[in-house]
């Protein structure tokens, strides 16, 4: 491996979620892999597992990937949720922070999913404003994730990708771009997944994210749905190759939340997704 | 007016009730009716929050079958989505619900199994806290006397059945045959170890720590264990109070009640 460590100590390799029933197994292995991400809602409660995460930094670059803020709710985001990740984040000191472009709650109730926001110039004045207090809260830039969406609103007046890339415009944050979600989305709302790709900013890529999806028939036709249930397909890596093309290599990391699978086969994703890196890598050389 | 949150609470609502039409007209059907696009959301919220509840009441899970399970799962959710986005805090109601569950109610010692795998649930996930020697409690005894307020790092229930047993026999991978027997039961339980730990407690023991948990006064805490037992051993309590090392912090006392003018 050739590839040199980015300015913000996150190797440019692939690394893997790191998901509770894979913990004694990373800790007793302490397997090669470029770093690990977690969501910080799991690492909130019982001391023992933040205290284990803990050890853990000291051989992997982490990276925390928050699910519960909701940072698209009109309502604002959670003051105590968002000072319980801002604890977090000074104990575990993360090479990376990033949640979702999309919203979770309203009037205090949480619907445990990532909902798409209507693209509107209303829409982005919430989420810029609620990106901005996490940034500030935790003194550092985060990434915001492009969502896997299962629907559309007729009330949107600009295309998903122009409004996150609006989002960085206006407040400086970086994009982790879910190549996987890029794919569902396209298929799901009829977008061209290439075209998405050439609107978000270059630069601003700060991770992506590779997982599997599952099929769900619905009257004959298809919806994917993206559980993180099994291997990345081959037209999903075949856009991770074409956005390792456009972005040049990114720490990547593999997303696998259900039918979990034996540590290896992730490890065995990061090695595929290394290679594609490698391999542009080789031709910028 | 904005459109934002009064779409939000569209969709809330059409989660929780299933009824889609709310957001007929925002939403692009694109091959699809809205409602089915919806329903891939209403599943998500109903198959993870099941999986939350499944997580914490594995007792539960193993007494009634994951079916039945998932269709008490399915009568709770809607009314009762999670007001906070750790899914470790969500299902604390699932013990009141279960009580007045017609379906299980030949099964009475239920909601009590409940109620402790809520403790446990509790107890796993509570803040680290730093507990006070065995000699800064007997300081603390000395000074303030019957008025003193203990922090205690343990929660306490009480049942009409052996749910300590019942818990321990279904908890694991392999079965393990329990069967329910109508007696009281007081039980504390703590982090410790690996795990949690629940001890059953003599019902003066109990009175005493259950009290002083509530943040009650010494005084008040130990009145209730001299009614459960005329000559318990104040002393002894006390001192096994602090070498279990339960003490975590001295509260202060009350705030006097203003003089009514």
């Amino acid at each position: 491996m050739t590839f040199t460590s980015s300015p913000r100590e996150q190797p440019i390799r692939c690394g893997i979620g790191l998901r509770t029933p894979h913990l004694a197994e990373v800790m007793a292995r302490r397997p090669r892999t470029g770093w690990l991400e977690v969501h910080p809602e799991n690492y909130m409660g019982a001391p023992a597992a933040a205290d284990a995460l803990e050890r853990l930094r000291a051989d992997y670059p982490l990276s925390l990937h928050g699910v519960g803020l909701s940072l698209g709710s009109a309502d604002g985001i959670d003051a105590d949720h968002l000072s319980r990740l801002k604890a977090l984040t000074h104990r575990l000191e993360p090479c990376r922070v990033s949640e979702h472009m999309s919203w979770s709650a309203h009037g205090g109730a949480w619907l445990n999913d990532l909902v798409p926001l209507p693209y509107t110039d209303e829409s982005l004045s919430v989420i810029c404003r609620n990106v901005d207090r996490m940034q500030t809260a935790l003194g550092r830039q985060i990434l915001v994730e492009n969502p896997s969406s299962y629907l559309s609103y007729r009330d949107s007046t600009m295309p998903e990708a122009v409004f996150l890339a609006e989002i960085v415009r206006r407040t400086g944050c970086g994009i982790l771009c879910d190549v996987n979600n890029i794919f569902v989305s396209a298929h799901n709302l009829g977008l061209d997944a290439q075209e998405y790709m050439r609107t978000l900013p270059a630069d601003a890529i700060g991770e992506i994210h590779l997982a599997g999806h599952a099929r769900n028939e619905i009257d004959g036709q298809v919806l994917l749905i993206d559980d993180h249930g099994g291997r990345v397909i081959d037209p999903v890596r075949a856009l991770y190759r074409d956005a390792v093309e456009r972005f040049g290599p990114v720490p990547t990391m593999i997303e696998w939340d259900t039918a979990l699978p034996p540590l290896d086969v992730l490890l065995d994703e990061a090695a595929l997704a290394d290679a594609v890196m490698e391999v542009r890598h080789a031709r910028a050389a | 007016m904005p459109a934002l949150p009064e779409l939000q609470k569209s969709f809330v609502d059409a989660i929780v009730s299933g009824d889609a039409s709310g957001l007929d007209a925002a939403v692009i059907g694109n091959g699809f009716t809205p409602a089915q696009r919806l329903q891939v959301y209403r599943n998500n919220t109903f198959i993870t929050l099941t999986e939350a509840l499944a997580a914490t009441y594995p007792a539960i899970v193993r007494l009634v079958g994951r079916g039945f399970f998932n269709f008490a799962a399915a009568q709770i959710i809607p009314g009762n989505l999670p007001d906070r986005p750790c899914l470790f805090e969500y299902g604390g109601g699932f013990a009141d619900f279960l009580a007045g569950f017609d379906p299980v109610a030949d099964y009475p010692f239920l909601p009590d199994v409940a109620r402790l795998e809520w403790a446990v649930n509790t107890a796993w996930n509570a803040p680290a806290r730093t507990k006070m020697a065995f000699d800064a409690v007997a300081r603390a005894a000395t000074s303030a006397g019957e008025t003193l307020r203990l922090s205690l790092d343990a929660l306490y229930m009480s049942s009409g059945w052996n749910v300590d047993e019942i818990w321990q026999a279904n908890r694991g991978e392999t079965d393990t045959e329990t069967t329910p027997v109508a007696q009281p039961v007081r039980l504390q339980i703590r982090r410790g170890g690996p795990g949690v730990v629940i001890e059953r407690l003599d019902p003066a023991t109990w009175s005493l720590r259950l009290h002083l948990a509530q943040g009650e006064s010494l005084g008040h805490a130990a009145a209730a264990a001299f009614a459960e037992t005329p000559d318990f051993d104040l002393g002894a309590a006390l001192r096994a109070l602090a070498a279990e090392s339960l003490p975590d912090a001295v509260l202060s006392p009350p705030k006097p009640k203003e003089p009514t003018p």
